[in-house]
């Protein structure tokens, strides 16, 4: 794409030196010494491992620990243990359970379930729109009952191949109300008083700061597991949400650190995952991050972050212009502007479009996601519109882009 | 803006393409010239198209952008299985009274429909004979054909619903009008000793190295003893003796004493005696070996039978 090009090279050239001068804002966090214990610990030549506590638990956990939902390489979760990652999350779910065998096998093979933490999480039915929980169980997702925990609980135990595992979640809560479930949070404290469970916890990748915060208050949660990272247009909160845990003694893991692949793929952003890991790392109230590694070269480099924490001035200005590029161009349904618009129009589906279209050139999914949309709130609505009042809180051109789409359309028509 | 400036003619080949692609009901997805993947649905069973069932909830698609709204943090993996689309719907069945979630993944090509498949079947699932091959579990049956993978679950238990899924299954196989191709390299693994249902097909990062991609792998059991043989497919002789090459610079790398390169065997094989024992060969364009064995030797066994079998 032309214009996108133009623009990344005309800021790397020209504005850079403003970006490493301001430096990346880092959730009003200093980036000075981490204030939970950290230690760095090298024997011989094998690379350094930082390690910090996490919250109440007193779990000492090296800064990088392992995301296993791919079971297709036993021997990385060998080397992992090598290196001194004994930090595993997965999830009941994960490949019908397949994620939580390979680590129960490998573990019974090898004997150090006392050495190894293992995290898993269950999901319950919930009601997408609403965000709260529901009764009505999916296929996928059974209701949230004590009864249905404590189903889940079992059989990961006996894939897992242990009678405890380390850390419960709570899967995926999208909201406060989510993560403060009563029937459920007792379910929790049970399998922790039955010593099923050694801590508990809740995991987000919507409303962070909120969530995080409830999770907090409700006192009975040891961790939380949060998604965070540079491109968040939210990191700010989410930083201060994980800063309020900290303090409170609940122990943070941050996940989707390198922004999610789906992120990646959608809108060519380049990411420098080592510079992407400091940067979660520069917040010190994160104990752990759990990326996901299938290749050697992946752990080796992650694992390499611990021996040396300090964001470059590149690394700064490399995440910085990465940072940028998605705000500048494309929209990242907030949803925000949908109540702007009199007429009530899809605006992100629009929006959507216009990238379809634009970054891509593909005029056929462009298209289709215009056609989608129900005709009262659809692409005909902006075309007969002479006033458009729709905002952008990041200041995306929307009428710009409509009347483009609008002409586009139906100049094919 | 490009989107209106030169592309009413391609735009308007692309489309045939895709419609053409939609009616002989598989092939390839579609490629823009610039553009990414376009995904083509599957067409779920309307209202009442299936006797006895109604349709229970509106159905859904997802792609790669919004997969992980669907299932979460599975979805960065079936995406490097070559996810594409996955459709997606409830029914109810008049008579049982029971529901069924029916899932149509498409994926980018046959052997990453299986690949998503294997990755998903348990050692607790019963095979069966639907699609390319089928498992069934508790509430739950999957099977893949062409560049499908289907999965079918429901929320009651018990011999009925198992009746339920199976004859829901057929009819949804029925519809797919490709039945696909036999993955042929698996037909080159030794039968003997083959555990049942252990194939994988893993599409990247075979042995946690980015450049071993294709890689197939079977389980085995000979006298107690467990065995892991795969083979990985190249383009052409010159790129399996670079992969190997570097396969052989990355183990000497770790631990220069436990690496030997058996250069008088037919084919050169590498050997790891390390923590994780390692047995590769090299055999025109593919690399084939074996791995998880607790005997070396018993890994040297397995992979010669291997090339045997590929040599003739």
């Amino acid at each position: 794409m032309k214009n996108k090009e133009v623009s990344r090279r005309w800021f790397i050239g020209g504005a850079a030196t403003g970006v490493v001068s301001a430096g990346l804002e880092l959730s009003g966090c200093s980036r000075a010494v981490p204030q939970v214990a950290e230690a760095a610990e090298q024997e011989d030549s094998a690379p350094a491992i930082s390690y910090r506590v996490l919250g109440r638990t007193g779990l000492k956990i090296p800064l990088i620990s392992f995301g296993v939902m791919n079971s297709d390489n036993p021997d990385l979760l060998r080397r992992a243990f090598d290196l001194g990652l004994n930090h595993l999350d997965t999830a009941h779910l994960y490949l019908r359970g397949n994620s939580e065998r390979v680590i129960g096998e490998d573990i019974e093979g090898r004997g150090n379930r006392g050495s190894v933490y293992i995290a898993t999480k269950m999901r319950f039915a919930r009601d997408r729109d609403q965000k709260v929980f529901t009764n009505e169980a999916t296929a996928r997702e059974p209701a949230p009952t004590e009864e249905n925990l404590f189903q889940q609980l079992e059989t990961s135990l006996e894939r897992l191949r242990t009678d405890y595992v380390d850390i419960l979640y709570l899967h995926s809560c999208y909201s406060p109300a989510m993560a403060t479930f009563e029937p459920l949070m007792s379910a929790l404290v049970k399998a922790k008083e039955q010593g099923k469970v050694r801590f508990i916890g809740v995991s987000t990748h919507s409303d962070e700061p909120n969530v995080i915060r409830a999770a907090v208050e409700a006192g009975i949660y040891d961790v939380v597991l949060t998604s965070y990272n540079y491109l968040q247009d939210h990191k700010d909160a989410v930083g201060d949400a994980i800063a309020y845990a900290a303090g409170k003694g609940v122990g943070v893991v941050a996940m989707k650190t390198q922004g999610g692949k789906r992120l990646n793929q959608k809108e060519g952003v380049e990411i420098n995952h080592q510079a992407a890991l400091k940067w979660v790392f520069a917040n010190p109230h994160v104990c752990t991050a759990i990326p996901g590694m299938t290749t050697f070269d992946q752990m080796d480099s992650n694992v390499s972050v611990m021996g040396d924490l300090e964001l470059s001035e590149g690394e700064e200005r490399e995440l910085k212009l990465a940072s940028l590029l998605p705000g500048t161009y494309f929209c990242q349904s907030c949803r925000e502007c949908v109540p702007t618009c009199p007429e009530g129009v899809e605006i992100p589906s629009l929006m959507r479009a216009y990238m379809y279209a634009e970054a891509y050139g593909n005029t056929i999914q462009a298209e289709e996601t215009i056609d989608t949309l129900p005709e009262e709130r659809g692409l005909r609505v902006c075309a007969d519109c002479t006033s458009c009042q729709a905002r952008c809180r990041r200041d995306l051109p929307i009428s710009d882009r409509v009347r483009e789409l609008a002409r586009a359309r139906w100049s094919m028509a | 803006m490009t989107f209106a400036a030169n592309r009413p003619i391609r735009h308007a080949v692309v489309i045939s393409i895709v419609m053409a692609c939609a009616a002989c009901g598989g092939g390839e997805p579609s490629q823009d010239e610039h553009g990414p993947t376009i995904a083509t649905g599957f067409d779920l069973p309307a209202d009442r198209e299936l006797p006895g069932w109604s349709l229970a909830t509106e159905p859904m698609h997802f792609e790669a952008d919004n997969l992980w709204e669907y299932i979460n943090g599975q979805a960065d993996f079936f995406i490097d299985y070559g996810f594409v689309r996955v459709d997606t719907a409830e029914y109810r069945n008049d008579q049982e009274s029971s529901s069924v979630v029916l899932e149509v993944y498409r994926m980018g090509r046959p052997q990453e429909a299986f690949g998503i498949f294997a990755a998903e079947r348990t050692p607790d699932d019963r095979p069966l004979e639907i699609g390319a091959q089928a498992y069934l579990g508790t509430n739950v049956l999957g099977f893949w054909q062409a560049e499908q993978y289907v999965k079918l679950t429901s929320f009651d238990e018990g011999a009925a619903v198992e009746q339920l899924l199976i004859g829901f299954a057929e009819e949804i196989s029925a519809r797919i009008p490709s039945q696909g191709q036999d993955l042929e390299p698996l037909f080159l693994f030794p039968e003997e000793d083959q555990v049942e249902a252990s194939a994988r097909f893993i599409p990247n990062n075979f042995l946690g190295q980015p450049y071993l991609t294709n890689a197939y792998r079977v389980d085995y059991i000979h006298d107690g003893q467990n065995v892991q043989l795969f083979l990985v497919e190249t383009g052409s002789p010159e790129e399996a003796q670079s992969h190997f090459k570097r396969l052989e610079e990355f183990h000497r790398g770790r631990d220069q004493a436990k690496v030997i390169l058996e250069t008088s065997e037919d084919p050169p094989t590498l050997i790891v005696d390390g923590p994780s024992k390692i047995v590769v060969f090299q055999l025109d364009h593919r690399l084939g070996g074996a791995i998880g064995m607790a005997s070396l030797e018993a890994g040297r066994v397995a992979a010669t039978a291997l090339a045997e079998n590929i040599s003739r």
